[in-house]
């Protein structure tokens, strides 16, 4: 989207805040490369924005680049140590990965494709109450998603996240910083970061992500539990994503995640609010934007602005995001002031 | 299109060029006795770099698998349906490659398996593919 969008993100983030540019102090982009700049990025867009800032820094998490600040998977081109042994054999790309740590999963523990795809059904439904969803006015069945064609097995098309172009933004501030602002504060209570491998061939077990110790980590920091939180707002770039992130995070035991599917109605209605957004699946992944929108949706809700899919208990969240295939992961724990 | 030739490096080199030869060889700690793979110049154990390239026999169970049902690059749309495939070393560490000779219906995960050496040009280029042990074709096959 080019540096002209990020600056029109930034205002409405600022306005949003009860901010102005002159008050931030500090400047965090995500990825390595950052629209036109590939070097000096932060410099690049602190000029372009106008603020001068005593901290910068670019984060490189991929998905969970908005959990770490507050893409991509494996190599497709040569460079990188492990690519040398990815791409002759045609492990590129992100879908193949997650099939396999799938087929692993339905291995272990066994495979519902019907209960998989009320992942991608609930969270459409959320999309209709959300007019900015680029799904809205598009609802979808269970039988739609199984009839989807078949891209990796066992993952089907409608269980894959559609990129999109688009930005996000959000400002991080003091609990005691002066502003102009009349919306409830969102805190984060509790945050946890948990990195180990780049490819889910070299995992102990692929089946046990690394949202288990970045969960843990938050949890503990907010003195919460799961079974505290009013939503989840979880990264879903699969469905297979989601499962893992449920059980991992410790919303249900390993193993257990189908039957957990079956006996909840994720919708914002329901009584397990999962991605009330829509999730990137039925909103868009706006490239390294994506998993932010998990983010805005909770600070939404947890405000009390989130329109027709307001969920009525709002006051906790928690927040996941999911850089290269289950390999940069990062939880947040938000709550109302 | 043509399939990706291995790159090897300066530090993957014995690998790739055993290969050719129809062996496997892979580095192992001197120190930790760890088995290294991918290759690296350190042991990511133990930190030592007194490493030796050591022949291993390509024995191997099936970690996991997908059919790619749109091929990862042109290059991999034949023979098809495209396959990928995480195997397990009898050693115990795993490897990404794919599988020769064996249907998509008769993939199981834990399957026995053992290696092919795959020639995928006129230089001799070679990949390390697997089929079922059991199986008792497969080997120097197009794929």
């Amino acid at each position: 989207m080019g540096l002209r969008g990020e600056a029109a993100i930034a205002g409405q983030a600022l306005a949003d805040a009860g901010l102005v540019l002159q008050d931030l102090d500090g400047l965090a982009v995500n990825g390595a490369h950052f629209n036109e700049a590939s070097a000096f990025v932060p410099a690049v867009v602190a000029e372009y924005l106008g603020i001068k800032v005593s901290f910068a820094e670019v984060v490189d998490l991929g998905g969970t680049s908005a959990v770490a600040m507050g893409y991509g998977a494996h190599s497709n081109s040569y460079g990188a140590p492990e690519a040398e042994f990815d791409i002759p054999y045609g492990h590129l790309g992100q879908n193949t990965g997650y099939a396999m740590i799938a087929q692993q999963y339905a291995h272990r523990y066994g495979y519902d494709p019907a209960a998989m795809a009320r992942i991608a059904v609930d969270q459409r439904s959320n999309a209709q109450a959300n007019p900015q969803a680029l799904f809205h006015g598009h609802p979808l069945t269970v039988d739609d998603v199984l009839a989807s064609k078949m891209v990796a097995d066992p993952l089907r098309l409608l269980e894959i996240v559609m990129p999109v172009a688009g930005g996000a933004a959000f400002i991080v501030a003091a609990s005691d910083i002066d502003r102009n602002c009349l919306q409830r504060s969102v805190t984060i209570r509790g945050c946890g970061e948990q990195l180990d491998f780049k490819s889910p061939s070299y995992a102990r077990d692929m089946t046990v992500t690394q949202i288990a110790a970045a969960a843990r980590r938050a949890f503990a920091m907010s003195g919460l539990n799961p079974a505290d939180m009013h939503m989840a707002q979880i990264y879903d770039c699969y469905t297979i994503t989601v499962l893992l992130s449920l059980e991992d995070a410790g919303f249900c035991a390993k193993g257990e995640g189908m039957a957990f599917l079956r006996e909840h109605d994720l919708t914002w209605r329901g009584d397990f609010p999962l991605n009330t957004h829509g999730g990137q699946l039925s909103f868009g992944q706006s490239g390294t934007a994506g998993g932010m929108s998990q983010l805005i949706e909770a600070v939404a809700q947890i405000r009390g602005c989130a329109g027709e899919r307001q969920l009525r208990k709002h006051d906790t969240a928690f927040v996941s995001g999911t850089g290269g295939v289950m390999s940069e992961q990062g939880a947040l724990v938000l709550t109302g002031a | 299109m043509q399939q990706p030739v291995p790159r090897p490096t300066a530090i993957s080199k014995p690998f790739w060029d055993a290969l050719r030869e129809r062996r496997i060889v892979v580095p192992r700690c001197d120190r930790c006795g760890w088995w290294i793979f991918y290759p690296r110049r350190h042991c990511p154990r133990c930190c030592s770099e007194r490493l030796t390239w050591t022949a291993i026999s390509g024995q191997a169970t099936l970690c996991s698998y997908t059919i790619a049902r749109i091929p990862t690059l042109a290059g991999f749309a034949q023979p098809a349906p495209q396959n990928l495939a995480i195997v397990t070393l009898a050693e115990g560490f795993n490897m990404n490659s794919a599988l020769a000779g064996v249907e998509p219906e008769a993939m199981r995960i834990g399957m026995e398996l053992r290696p092919v050496f795959n020639v995928i040009d006129h230089t001799g280029a070679t990949r390390l593919l697997f089929t079922a042990a059991d199986s008792c074709d497969g080997d120097n096959s197009r794929h």
